[in-house]
């Protein structure tokens, strides 16, 4: 389990969190949403050590994490796998080698074991198919399984997806939240998903939060989202131009 | 390889020639030159007195224990030294500095600008990319980077001079022999260091202006800008050195 | 008018665009839809002369853009008003400058002419007075409000919008498209959008053509697209929305 407790942090003078709490079960699917810049992916990134608090205890099974140094950090990393917007592949590797290559960098593995290990991870996202392929060769959306792929080699418990489904075709961006289902579904792994696609938040998550002038505006399903009241939450959801909502 | 070399060396030899060009006909931007200008040497100055001056005093303590040893008296190694360093050492090693510390920043910022198209954006607005971006820059080079040669070699002289006295108790009248540096020294050493001025922005220019691809794109780029120019600037200097052994012996 | 025929280009002899043919009347707007990779920005790029093809030919109104010459190319231009992908702002030029741009070396219009020009389409995206600031200390939603005023200061006939909403969230999305719509409702620009945002841009498009591997599988208004022959047309413009009312 997963625990925000009334994280605070700023840049400068600019608020982003003003005392954020959330919890993720674990096997579950939790969305933050909220606008561009409302500070979502500075939120998920405190959970592996990326950003560190200002105010407030982060809890990782129990752990607080807030205290630690950044060699503790490496098993958390491992246990808590992040898929960045941008999480570029290299362009010289194969898809194979590219899925393969934390296993030989953390776990050691000669070329083979990290082949065979690599390629159960690319069957997961079913792209074993085109093991073989270059990155440049792909789709936007099968790179993003890929990427996908690579963050499950150390078979973490918990995986984070900042705007997973930014920049791809609606029907690539639909297999992606397939895949996030998926994950969750048939390998237990829980997902903390950073998005403003609502297609995809009201398609696979079990739980929203939405983040507004950095705190938490609403924590339901997406059956509450649907029914809220709230100006805010109404104009978001639906994707309104006009309402209460600064820009 | 070669094809890459090819490519590269065409794209320079056009970047070349529209730069040209625009110092004719393109538009002229209010304080891009000086911007620039500043730029260049404010980036280059410390870095090359440093490594410039230490030249300076590798070379006299050098040539001092060689002349101690051979013939037992000092007193030759600052005259022997100055023309050496004028024509040949001054602005071939000025020249190599500029070309990392200027080639590779120039190259990271036109590269950059490429592959976050904001230099389709600039040809959108009727700023050729040559003309608003490799000019101010060419012909800030063209003026800074024989300046930054005077200033080196100044640098290592003076360095050389304190290290003559201080290891081998050579007075600073002796060392320092201004009569001996003829003006075909001078000649050569200025024509090296304005050919390595109009030369180091033009390749890093076109280094810049190919990169293609993200950020990998802008690392290449920068990469292929601090090679060929330093390649450049060894290539000029037997090639101008040898033209002014033709014409002054 | 936008015309294109036959617009045909290769890199390295691999196809990107395979005899694209679409137009866009005068005051209209077109929604340029597919996967990624599909060569929606390089038909973007063809249009203002940035990318020379191999084969076909372009016309803005009367300009053959793919018969004229760089220097020719300057003068049409001058017409176009670009939203580029990645922003694209100079980032060593304030916001103010940014936006000046084009006016500064388009046109001769005096100083105090273009800072008023400035602050007005400032003021039209909903972030006057933020003239002296850098893009660099910019949110995303913030950068592409800039690019869209850049793109519209000095009010060309032709507007080209290379997916004006990427990364961005629902409403300041259906913002921008509203702002589009709007300026282009000041000078009736021909508008050409391209964006994944299918749902959201269906509505202000008047047609819709797709683009899959280099090929135009679609062409016909947005609502016809539902009915389309093709399967992956379908699926690519038939997701409902997520709320009935969305997008309206």
């Amino acid at each position: 389990m997963i625990e925000f407790i009334d994280v605070h942090k700023a840049f400068g003078d600019k608020v982003v969190l003003a005392g954020v709490t959330l919890t993720v079960e674990p096997g579950s699917v939790v969305f933050i949403i909220g606008k561009s810049g409302a500070g979502k992916s500075v939120l998920v990134k405190h959970l592996v050590g990326l950003i560190r608090p200002d105010g407030g205890e982060i809890r990782f099974e129990g752990q607080a994490i807030s205290a630690f140094a950044e060699r503790d950090f490496y098993p958390l990393r491992k246990r808590c796998a992040m898929v960045f917007q941008h999480s570029t592949l290299f362009d010289s590797m194969t898809l194979l080698d590219n899925v393969a290559l934390p296993l030989r960098k953390h776990q050691r593995l000669g070329q083979a074991a990290a082949r065979e290990g690599a390629m159960a991870r690319l069957a997961q996202v079913r792209m074993d198919h085109l093991a073989q392929r270059m990155p440049g060769d792909i789709g936007d959306g099968l790179r993003k399984r890929v990427a996908i792929a690579r963050a499950l080699t150390l078979d973490p418990e918990y995986v984070i997806f900042d705007e997973p489904t930014t920049g791809l075709d609606p029907v690539s961006a639909r297999h992606v939240d397939a895949l996030i289902r998926q994950l969750s579904d048939e390998l237990g792994v829980s997902s903390l998903v950073v998005s403003h696609d609502l297609r995809s938040i009201f398609g696979v998550a079990d739980r929203i939060v939405m983040l507004y002038q950095g705190k938490v505006r609403l924590d339901g399903t997406p059956g509450d989202f649907r029914a809220s009241v709230d100006p805010v939450i109404r104009q978001f959801v639906r994707g309104l131009a006009e309402g209460p909502m600064e820009l | 390889m070669l094809r890459r070399v090819r490519r590269q060396v065409a794209d320079t030899l056009r970047v070349g020639a529209m730069t040209l060009y625009y110092l004719a006909r393109g538009q002229r931007q209010r304080g891009a030159v000086l911007a620039q200008m500043f730029e260049v040497g404010n980036r280059s100055v410390v870095f090359t007195v440093l490594t410039l001056g230490f030249l300076g005093a590798i070379i006299t303590l050098q040539a001092g224990f060689q002349a101690l040893r051979i013939i037992g008296d000092t007193s030759l190694v600052g005259p022997q030294s100055l023309p050496l360093l004028v024509r040949q050492l001054g602005p071939t090693l000025t020249g190599l500095m500029v070309a990392t510390r200027v080639g590779t920043g120039i190259a990271a910022e036109v590269g950059s600008m490429v592959v976050t198209e904001q230099v389709d954006a600039l040809r959108m607005n009727n700023a050729p990319p040559v003309d608003y971006l490799i000019k101010p820059r060419f012909v800030a080079c063209l003026v800074m980077i024989p300046a930054l040669t005077v200033v080196g070699i100044a640098s290592a002289f003076v360095a050389g001079m304190f290290t003559a006295q201080a290891a081998f108790h050579t007075q600073p009248a002796v060392y320092a022999r201004f009569d001996v540096v003829k003006l075909s020294d001078l000649a050569e050493g200025l024509s090296k260091a304005v050919a390595f001025g109009a030369v180091i922005p033009i390749i890093a220019g076109a280094s810049g202006l190919m990169a293609r691809g993200g950020s990998a794109g802008v690392g290449e780029a920068t990469t292929r800008a601090v090679v060929y120019s330093s390649l450049a600037v060894i290539v000029l200097d037997f090639v101008l050195g040898g033209l002014a052994f033709l014409v002054f012996a | 008018m936008i015309r294109v025929e036959g617009l045909t280009h290769a890199f390295d002899g691999v196809p990107a665009l395979r005899d694209v043919a679409l137009q866009v009347p005068t005051g209209g707007t077109l929604g340029l839809i597919g996967p990624g990779g599909a060569g929606k920005s390089l038909v973007l790029k063809a249009l203002c002369g940035l990318l020379r093809p191999d084969a076909g030919r372009i016309w803005l109104d009367d300009d053959e853009v793919t018969a004229l010459g760089e220097r020719a190319l300057m003068r049409v231009r001058a017409k176009i008003g670009m939203v580029f992908q990645n922003y694209a702002l100079f980032d060593y030029l304030t916001v103010g400058e940014n936006i000046g741009f084009p006016l500064t070396r388009l046109g001769d219009a005096s100083a105090a002419d273009i800072a008023a020009k400035v602050a007005l389409r400032l003021a039209q995206v909903h972030l006057p007075g933020i003239e002296a600031r850098f893009p660099g200390e910019l949110s995303g939603g913030m950068k592409k409000r800039v690019c869209v005023a850049r793109a519209t200061v000095h009010d060309p006939p032709f507007l080209l919008c290379d997916d004006p909403t990427a990364g961005l969230d629902p409403v300041t999305t259906n913002r921008i498209f509203g702002l589009l719509k709007a300026l282009q409702a000041e000078h009736g620009a021909t508008l050409l959008i391209v964006s994944h945002e299918v749902a959201a841009l269906a509505p202000l498009c008047d047609r819709f053509v797709m683009l899959r591997a280099g090929q135009v599988v679609f062409d016909g208004p947005p609502d016809q697209a539902h009915t389309a022959e093709d399967p992956e047309v379908r699926a690519f413009v038939g997701q409902a929305p997520v709320f009935a009312e969305a997008g309206a």
